[in-house]
């Protein structure tokens, strides 16, 4: 019954939707206060009936309902409780539905928080949304339901499990921060929508766009990095990135999204780069649509996969060319419209804003041609298959974003509309001099070619930067401690946000740079008993055994480990094979991290010369995640900015000129 | 009220529901509307006062907090002029825009229902699994009696009962591999496990292995043979294994001997006569004529027709390839078999046995009967039965010498002579 009433709630949700975009909109373009005021209770009905069709999906799912097929197919009784739960998203129709989950809880935080929000800009903007989710939600019912049902006669009693791999705290996490950050940038596309109807975007708009995008944005971060530290410790692979089409698909609506963010805060300072803001907003949420898509569609292994499911595929295209392309359109109709205003020179706060954009955007788009061109490839050729590796990512995205990351420390220094250029750079005395001493003792003492010296200089140069931007900000030592202390107590969360992300970047820098210049690498089928030397430690494997886990049996490998003669820890690297599906044995890799980095041991297959273990050695590679870490915190904090609450607008000047009912 | 009608009233409670959200602010008393203006001007002043926090900090110098004072300013001047434009512009939206949107929450409304009703199932109750395997006695779910059973034995796994319930179950939906984890738990738990058990799991294990006797399986058989030495599954089996190992002479011997020993009419016998004559051709024997003890009748022409050699153990596979009538018969019977658990098919065995047991009281004069009679209670372990049989054959046949000659030459073979 729970599991009917659920999918009954799906679909009035999608009549709701349907509702709730074309009423507000009409009444918009009517400038009928009494149409638009029904958007927002249509999206606070939306948001009910959709996390009602979604508690009942997981209900089934946390009861073992094996009668609903999205469940048999993606489920087991034997399951633990929290994959249980986080298994209903992972899989195909359960992800869309908590794609449309979180869209409708965004149209329902708009509906909520916009006491500050123009009528007929709130209309619009929830009508768009109000558009988006019933594309999807009209994909979902007909083509994608999870609620199909398997005949009461024929129900099996076991699932056949989720796929392994997906089993992991991390992964339980990284699809609703994903899509979280994903979903999150329809708000801003939906605003950006809603202002070329009104053929208005100006300071107040981007005051109103900017919390949204930093709050995608922060998600966006924090699910990407989540994602490719799952990829390090549970592919086993000893690698964290590998410009793989998933991967790329969620990294170009954070490029397109970070540039978005910077340009937002020139149209609320400066009144400028109108048509740069509006663009990368549709931007910014055309590829989280495509990253949905790449990812969803099944496109990406190859061609065929879509031709295998033609249904599903051409539908999320027509969505994606409904969207995407009109949104372009229109741009293309209206963005002339925008007002030009807030001149600036080309050295100026503004000047080097631009600059981010546009290499920004050149970098988003070597990546989506690199992400795409297999795929166009393999249609074109009818199917030949060629691949583009990470030389063809690191050459061209490599070289767009050295430059953007060189300038970036300088960026916050310049002033508005125009700037000095040399004033500011004296204001970076000291990170300059750090930076040419990490790169001389990184050549001296590290031993490092000239490639890593450098990137380690960058970072460097990226992390002082942020700080001494700070320092100077908060005039330490410069003056008095009490007038340091009042100004750091002082300072807004805005500015917190930017020293903490820009550092954030340095250390990713380093962090990248480090571990790969210096990674140790050995591969050894050992016997028990047997030893492997690696930067100072000692490994020794001890042997195997059996273990079995709530739904799984697993091979431990036993390992010991030794540094200067001195035992420093037993770590255990496992296979594990899961029940009810029979397919690859996922790893789980014994992981240790010591001050200099990790050292990450993978087992592999037992052969002759007895069993293939990988170890690895990388050098500080935690600086990764914390640099992630220290973006998503910035960002975080950046959202509790008391200033981005904007004061409500008196209502006591105007009257309402109210036509008599008829 | 049937889950039919509970469903709908909770169904149609949701609707209204939405409708209530959807059609709602239409009856209230419009509230003030504001002209954009309005909105801009808040948000001008508060861009204002930050400057002036950042002033009164000291972070950015009087030249620059000027030029931003004086934008500031003018943005506040427009916003002010637009909004006494403004104020005329906004309607609140009369009786035509509360029919609209009261058809258009119709028009979604009915949308829902019409596509729900093409795509759900209205009213149909859950079916959790802990409510499935609660009910399942109730509602005769074989499947879920298995999964329940498989439950209990998880928390206990020395229930015997539950092994030895479980195995023949497994069998029969062809999930070999719990098959055999059945039955090798079943000989775990089991203080004594007789020929049957092993010769269950030697089988299941056979099965598990598509034909192959893999060598878990011939020492099963083995035990099953040492427990009742002579009985024909282990003896069958332990010959296939000799064959598929590629000791074909010494595979040759047992199953001729296991001829031998078969009553007439146990119907495995035309397959395996039929395996001795390919191997007797493979082997470049002639045929040996039916031994005259069993008074078989030809095997079907299944001698002549078999040109593949039969490596498969599995008596039911081995079909014959002459259609005749007689060969149909046995298929059927045979696969009757294949489709019984070990038990049910010693059973039929046994059965079988008895019918001639009774036949024989009727008309004691059937010699050959009885030879079969005896060897069958042989092969059974039924010792006692045999040497009853053999006795009751020699007062049939008291005074001919010939006959009497022939039980005692038999009675000799089996070791049923004092």
């Amino acid at each position: 019954m729970i599991v009917e009433l659920g999918h009954f709630a799906l679909v009035l949700a999608l009549a709701v939707a349907l509702y709730q975009t074309v009423v507000p909109l009409y009444g918009a373009h009517k400038n009928d206060a009494r149409l638009m005021s029904l958007a927002a209770p249509a999206a606070v009905a939306q948001f009910l009936l959709v996390a009602f069709a979604f508690a009942a999906l997981v209900h089934a799912y946390v009861y073992s309902d094996f009668s609903v097929l999205n469940v048999w197919q993606n489920s087991h009784s034997a399951k633990p409780f929290i994959y249980k739960i986080t298994g209903t998203w992972a899989n195909h129709e359960g992800s869309m539905l908590l794609w449309v989950l979180i869209l409708a809880l965004f149209t329902l935080a708009i509906a909520l928080f916009s006491g500050n929000l123009p009528l007929s800009l709130k209309a619009r903007a929830l009508g768009v949304q109000g558009s988006i989710s019933s594309a999807f939600l009209l994909y979902i019912v007909t083509v994608s339901s999870p609620f199909v049902r398997i005949p009461p006669d024929r129900v099996p009693l076991e699932g056949q499990g989720m796929n392994p791999l997906l089993q992991d705290p991390a992964l339980a996490l990284h699809p609703p921060m994903l899509y979280a950050g994903y979903v999150g940038f329809s708000v801003a596309f939906a605003f950006a929508i809603a202002a070329l109807m009104e053929g208005r975007v100006d300071s107040a708009w981007g005051r109103w766009v900017r919390p949204w995008t930093l709050a995608a944005w922060t998600f966006l971060t924090a699910g990407i990095a989540l994602g490719s530290w799952w990829a390090y410790y549970e592919l086993g692979w000893g690698g964290w990135w590998f410009w793989d089409p998933v991967e790329n698909a969620s990294f170009m609506p954070w490029l397109a999204g970070t540039a978005l963010l910077h340009s937002a805060i020139v149209v609320e300072k400066r009144n400028a780069l109108k048509t740069w803001t509006v663009l990368l907003a549709l931007i910014a949420f055309s590829f989280s649509l495509i990253g949905t898509f790449l990812v969803r569609s099944g496109v990406l292994s190859s061609v065929h996969a879509f031709a295998v499911d033609p249904e599903r595929g051409s539908f999320i295209l027509a969505i994606l060319a409904f969207f995407i392309g009109g949104s372009l359109f229109l741009y293309a109709l209206r963005a002339n419209t925008l007002k030009i205003e807030g001149r600036f020179a080309p050295l100026s706060r503004e000047g080097a804003l631009v600059l981010n954009n546009v290499l920004l955007s050149a970098a988003t788009a070597a990546v989506f041609i690199g992400t795409l061109f297999p795929l166009i490839y393999e249609a074109a050729t009818g199917g030949g298959k060629i691949t583009v590796g990470a030389p063809y990512f690191n050459l061209t995205f490599g070289t767009l974003i050295i430059p953007l990351l060189i300038i970036l420390p300088v960026g916050p220094l310049l002033a508005w509309k125009k700037a000095d250029v040399k004033a500011a750079l004296s204001r970076m005395k000291a990170s300059m001099a750090l930076t040419a001493l990490a790169f001389v003792l990184s050549l001296v003492v590290l031993n490092a070619s000239i490639r890593a010296a450098g990137g380690i200089a960058l970072g460097v140069w990226l992390v002082a930067g942020a700080l001494e931007e700070w320092a100077g900000r908060v005039m330490l030592f410069r003056a008095p401690f009490k007038v340091t202390w009042k100004r750091i107590t002082s300072m807004p969360g805005s500015m917190w946000a930017m020293t903490l992300a820009h550092a954030g970047v340095g250390l990713v820098v380093l962090g990248i740079v480090i571990s790969t210049a210096w990674k140790e690498e050995r591969i050894v089928a050992l016997q028990p008993g047997g030893k492997v030397q690696i930067a100072g430690f000692e490994v020794i494997y001890k042997g195997m055994r059996k273990a079995t886990g709530p739904n799984y049996l697993a091979e431990q490998g036993l390992f010991e480990i030794y540094r200067n003669g001195k035992k420093v820890g037993e770590e255990i690297s496992e296979k594990r094979t899961f029940l009810g599906r029979r397919s690859m044995p996922t790893t789980e890799v014994a992981l240790m991290h010591y001050t200099l980095g990790d050292l990450y041991i993978a087992i592999g297959d037992e052969t002759k010369m007895g069993r293939t273990v990988r170890v690895y050695f990388q050098p500080m590679i935690y600086l990764l995640w914390l640099g992630a870490l220290f973006m998503a915190i910035g960002g975080f904090v950046g959202l509790l900015d008391g200033r981005f609450r904007v004061g409500v607008a008196e209502r006591t000047e105007s009257r309402l000129a109210a036509q008599p009912a008829e | 009220m049937s889950e039919g009608s509970v469903f709908w009233l909770l169904a149609g409670g949701m609707l209204v529901l939405a409708l209530v959200f959807m059609l709602a602010p239409l009856f209230r008393i419009p509230r003030r509307a504001l002209a954009r203006a309005e909105y801009d001007l808040a948000i001008y002043r508060d861009q204002l006062r930050e400057l002036e926090e950042e002033i009164a900090q000291g972070s950015i110098d009087e030249e620059v907090a000027e030029r931003a004072r004086n934008e500031i300013a003018r943005r506040i001047l427009a916003a002010d002029a637009a909004r006494k434009q403004a104020r005329e512009q906004l309607t609140a939206g009369g009786g035509k825009s509360v029919i609209l949107a009261t058809l258009m929450a119709l028009g979604a409304s009915g949308l829902a229902i019409f596509l729900y009703l093409q795509l759900g199932q209205p009213g149909r109750p859950d079916m959790p699994l802990e409510k499935r395997l609660a009910n399942a006695a109730r509602n005769n779910d074989l499947a879920a009696l298995v999964k329940r059973a498989e439950q209990r034995l998880a928390k206990n796994p020395d229930d015997l009962r539950g092994w030895l319930a479980l195995a023949p179950v497994y069998e029969q939906m062809g999930q070999m591999d719990k098959a055999v984890e059945a039955w090798r738990n079943a000989i775990r738990l089991t203080k004594k496990p007789s020929a049957e058990l092993y010769n269950a799991y030697g089988e299941a294990l056979v099965r598990l292995s598509q034909g192959r006797i893999p060598t878990e399986a011939v020492k099963a058989f083995s035990k099953a043979l040492e427990l009742v030495p002579g009985n024909p599954m282990s003896r069958y089996y332990l010959a296939m294994a000799d064959l598929q190992a590629g000791r074909r002479e010494a595979a040759y011997k047992k199953l001729k001997k296991l001829l031998d020993d078969l009553p007439s009419d146990v119907p495995a016998r035309a397959i395996i006569a039929r395996q001795v004559a390919q191997l007797a051709q493979a082997l470049g024997k002639k045929p040996e004529e039916p031994s005259t003890t069993a008074r078989t009748p030809k095997p079907n022409g299944a001698a002549t027709a078999a040109t593949t050699p039969a490596n498969s153990p599995r008596m039911a596979q081995a079909e014959p390839s002459q259609a005749g009538p007689s060969a149909q018969a046995v298929r059927e019977r045979m696969k009757a078999m294949q489709e019984m658990s070990p038990q049910q098919r010693m059973e039929m065995i046994r059965n079988m046995v008895e019918g001639l047991d009774e036949r024989l009281k009727d008309d004691p004069s059937d010699l050959s009967g009885w030879l079969r009679l005896i060897r069958a209670r042989m092969v059974l372990g039924e010792r006692d039965k045999a040497r009853t049989a053999l006795e009751n054959a020699r007062r049939a046949f008291a005074g001919k010498a010939e006959a009497l000659s022939r039980l005692d030459a038999l009675a000799g073979r089996l070791g049923l002579k004092e």
